[in-house]
């Protein structure tokens, strides 16, 4: 499960290096997440710009991640791709997230 | 006619959504149109992995036949029947009291037509169409 954790201030930006966020691969992500969020700031932004897909069992991880970390840390999602936008949409949970259209840009990669 | 048989594993399910995905029938879809095939197939699939099947292994045998403006598909597989024999309803939870479930047959029926199942010589047998 690629997931790659950078600091950006009071945010945590969780890039998914994965494809796809399925039943194949639903709970590692879920586990990893926790590992890599354990002294997350407020706020924690997952970016899914390499997402392709994401299947109900994605989407209750990704929610799953969410509960985890609230009440004192709010999930973010940033650059939702097609199908994983549809899946959000049609279940109406795009609607318990703030969702950006891409994550910010490494302050790092600036200097 | 398209016909693949895919063991009940998550991995097989993944290759088998590939393998679908890539088929000629898909080719000629829109965007739009082959990323309902992929949740639509996904989510069926991932079910019968799941609950039909459960701790046992078997085989998912896939049938799909093009009309115009239609995929007609046919998924078979000798897993548990359905509780009740029937499909589930799909009724979503509000989404506010963030389930982290049940969300699989809401997709797969706001998506898929003419849902049709049966239970016949200890097969399950699901049927639906899809947009073209």
């Amino acid at each position: 499960m690629q997931l790659h954790a950078r600091r950006e201030d009071d945010l945590l930006v969780v890039e998914v290096g994965e494809e796809r966020i399925d039943a194949a691969c639903a709970i590692q992500f879920k586990d990893r997440m926790r590992e890599l969020t354990v002294d997350a700031p407020a706020r924690v932004m997952l970016d899914m710009a390499a997402v392709r897909f994401l299947d109900s069992s994605g989407l209750g991880a990704v929610v799953a991640v969410m509960k985890h970390l609230s009440p004192d840390r709010r999930l973010e999602l940033a650059a939702l791709t097609s199908t994983v936008e549809k899946v959000f949409r049609l279940t109406r949970m795009d609607t318990v997230f703030t969702i950006h259209p891409e994550a910010p840009a490494s302050l790092r990669d600036a200097i | 006619m398209l016909r693949l048989t895919i063991r009940s594993e998550p991995l097989a399910v993944r290759n088998g959504l590939r393998e679908l995905l890539s088929s000629a029938p898909m080719r000629q879809m829109t965007r739009t149109n082959r990323e309902v095939v992929e949740i639509v197939f996904a989510e069926v699939l991932n079910n019968i992995v799941e609950h039909a099947y459960g701790a046992e292994s078997g085989e998912i045998a896939i049938a799909i036949a093009t009309e115009p403006g239609l995929l007609r598909c046919r998924i078979c597989d000798q897993g548990r029947p359905m509780p009740g024999l029937e499909l589930p309803s799909g009724a979503l939870c509000d989404a506010s009291a963030l389930p982290e479930g049940g969300f699989g047959w809401h997709l797969i029926r706001t998506l898929a037509g003419e849902m049709h199942y049966q239970r016949i010589d200890r097969q399950n047998v699901l049927c639906f169409t899809l947009p073209c």
